[in-house]
């Protein structure tokens, strides 16, 4: 069960804020999410993991293909995380999984928003 | 006998959770259920009963219930029981999972509970032996072992993987984050047995179900409408020691190539949308094998004690004293105005410069016997390893029970299990020490 999903914009930065244990085995409310977060108007879409306390492969996957899809269409996809703690369960899964060679992740999501800004978006 | 509060200020919910529970048991069985309906009930009864499972209603505002969760997972030291959650809504659902400490074992939608909740408590009967209380887990043997067969249900799978992190957690065994990986891996390998071992779902399958947005548990279900995959069980063992737990997972599919299994770190395959979960899976255990077949995996993890966990709450403003081999902790014939609580190291109790028992983290307290009587030290203590005590005085002792009464009743607790042990140890040869 993907417990805590939460879709928001600020500006032009379309968030999809992830909390708790985000499992999609069994459950499409992510993939459901992922396709409203696709529809929605931003330029730039942030995907807010820092809450996460785990996500299933399946979940990732899913997050993955978005990202996919998007780079496609050339727009912009950033990954959130707060935690530098090399122990926090979001910091090692981008360093296991090398998530950095494909998607952007910045420390802040205030910087997403204030890069978006500043480029006259 | 299963004790169970159910927290709900709505009496058809608490017949329906008591209805469902049943279900899971045998005739055999007895269950007996609290129903509480107070936010102050529900806190007493957690706090001194110190229950093994609590079914908490999350749809019932007027019950606070996230208040009575706040209050269980102040002080992880006392993080006894598991929780069961139920609530009407996925929306619900979302508060419950940022309480990231909680030790809940499933949430269950309202709708769910006639289908849902017979399972886990299927589940929580065959491993009951790890959801003892932690004073009463101070008795356990220190290997604990199960083999058990799961059918081709994610839920359980879930709910294996939520039961031992939660498990390993209260007793000290790995600590926040190591839990959530735990989690992980077990929710990742045990799926995987699921899916790709007994119902053959392929990678190709799984892609174009993902690319889809489909579930698998629906793809599952179909598969599982032919008997020679519903049949298929999941062998699932582990064994539980205290340095590290060991666990093995069997499907009863084909096995798959393990040695060919595209690498999702490089360029090509990073955007790939599966294929990382047993990447995951061996970056948070330690030595994760498979054998030659494909459809058994082994793996390990070491224990690494958590410190939030390994102090009572009412005790963690105290710095804890640090002590050698040889240090003398507490000399026979002193005056006894003190205890102390053993966060770490293992003690010998003398008398007469006799060796008469060896004590450690598991005893929680150091020379609380003459403390509590008033009496001069009637034993001495000398650390055999380093080892960390915290010393609490007298005054310190009262105004922590003043302000967390139940630490009382689990020191009074833990007095009994003593008395019971000795008696125990005794039975066989002559008549107890201490009759009742």
């Amino acid at each position: 069960m993907s417990d805590a999903i939460q879709l928001s914009q600020t500006g032009t930065v379309d968030v999809l804020n992830l909390k708790g244990r985000v499992c999609a085995q069994g459950d499409d409310r992510l993939s459901t999410t992922l396709e409203e977060l696709e529809r929605m108007s931003g330029v730039v879409k942030a995907i807010d993991l820092t809450g996460i306390e785990f996500i299933d492969s399946y979940a990732l996957g899913q997050i993955l293909y978005f990202c996919s899809k998007n780079r496609e269409k050339g727009m912009r996809t950033v990954f959130v995380n707060a935690s530098a703690e090399e122990e926090n369960y979001v910091h090692k899964l981008i360093e296991v999984a090398d998530l950095r060679q494909v998607v952007e992740i910045v420390a802040d999501l205030n910087t997403v928003i204030t890069d978006d800004q500043e480029s006259g978006n | 006998m299963f004790t169970i509060p159910i927290i709900s200020c709505n009496d058809e919910h608490i017949a329906a959770i008591s209805a469902a529970l049943r279900k899971g048991l045998l005739p055999s069985d007895t269950v007996e259920t609290v129903p509480i309906s107070t936010t102050g009930e529900a806190t007493d009864y957690l706090n001194m009963e110190m229950p093994d499972l609590a079914c908490i209603d999350f749809s019932c505002e007027a019950l606070k219930p996230f208040d009575i969760l706040d209050s269980i997972i102040s002080d992880p030291w006392l993080l006894h029981a598991g929780i069961i959650a139920t609530c009407n809504s996925r929306e619900g659902a979302q508060q419950l999972a940022e309480m990231r400490k909680a030790n809940i074992i499933d949430v269950i939608l309202s709708s769910e509970i006639d289908e849902i909740l017979p399972k886990i408590m299927s589940i929580i009967k065959s491993n009951r032996q790890i959801l003892f209380q932690r004073v009463i887990g101070m008795d356990i043997p220190s290997n604990i072992s199960a083999a058990i067969q799961l059918e081709n249900d994610l839920h359980s799978a879930s709910c294996y993987a939520n039961l031992l992190a939660n498990f390993l957690y209260t007793t000290n065994k790995i600590d926040h984050e190591g839990k959530a990986s735990f989690a992980m891996v077990m929710h990742e390998l045990l799926t995987n047995a699921i899916e790709h071992g007994n119902c053959e779902i392929s990678y190709d399958e799984k892609t174009q179900l993902l690319e889809s947005g489909g579930a698998v548990q629906d793809l599952i279900r179909k598969r599982c409408t032919k008997a020679e995959i519903r049949d298929r069980r999941v062998q699932f063992e582990y064994t539980i020691t205290s340095e590290s737990s060991r666990f093995s997972i069997e499907d009863q599919g084909m096995g798959f190539n393990w040695r060919d299994i595209p690498d999702p770190r490089n360029p090509e395959n990073c955007l790939l949308s599966h294929g990382r979960g047993i990447l995951m899976a061996r970056a948070f255990t330690k030595s994760l094998t498979f054998n030659d077949a494909g459809n058994r995996v082994e793996f390990e993890v070491e224990h690494v004690i958590p410190e939030d966990c390994v102090m009572p709450g009412i005790f963690r403003d105290i710095e804890p004293t640090i002590v050698v081999p040889g240090d003398v902790i507490l000399r026979e014939g002193d005056i006894s105005d003190y205890i102390f609580y053993i966060v770490n190291g293992v003690f010998e109790i003398l008398v007469a410069e006799k060796i008469v028992s060896t004590l450690s983290e598991e005893d929680i307290f150091l020379g609380e016997m003459s403390f509590l009587l008033e009496h001069r030290r009637t034993a001495t203590v000398v650390a055999k390893s380093a080892g960390r005590l915290i010393k609490v005085t007298k005054r310190e002792f009262v105004e922590a029970i003043k302000k967390k009464p139940h630490y009382a009743l689990l020191l009074a607790r833990l007095l009994a299990q003593r008395i019971e042990r000795i008696n125990a140890a005794h039975s066989a040869e002559e008549a107890p020490v201490f009759p009742e």
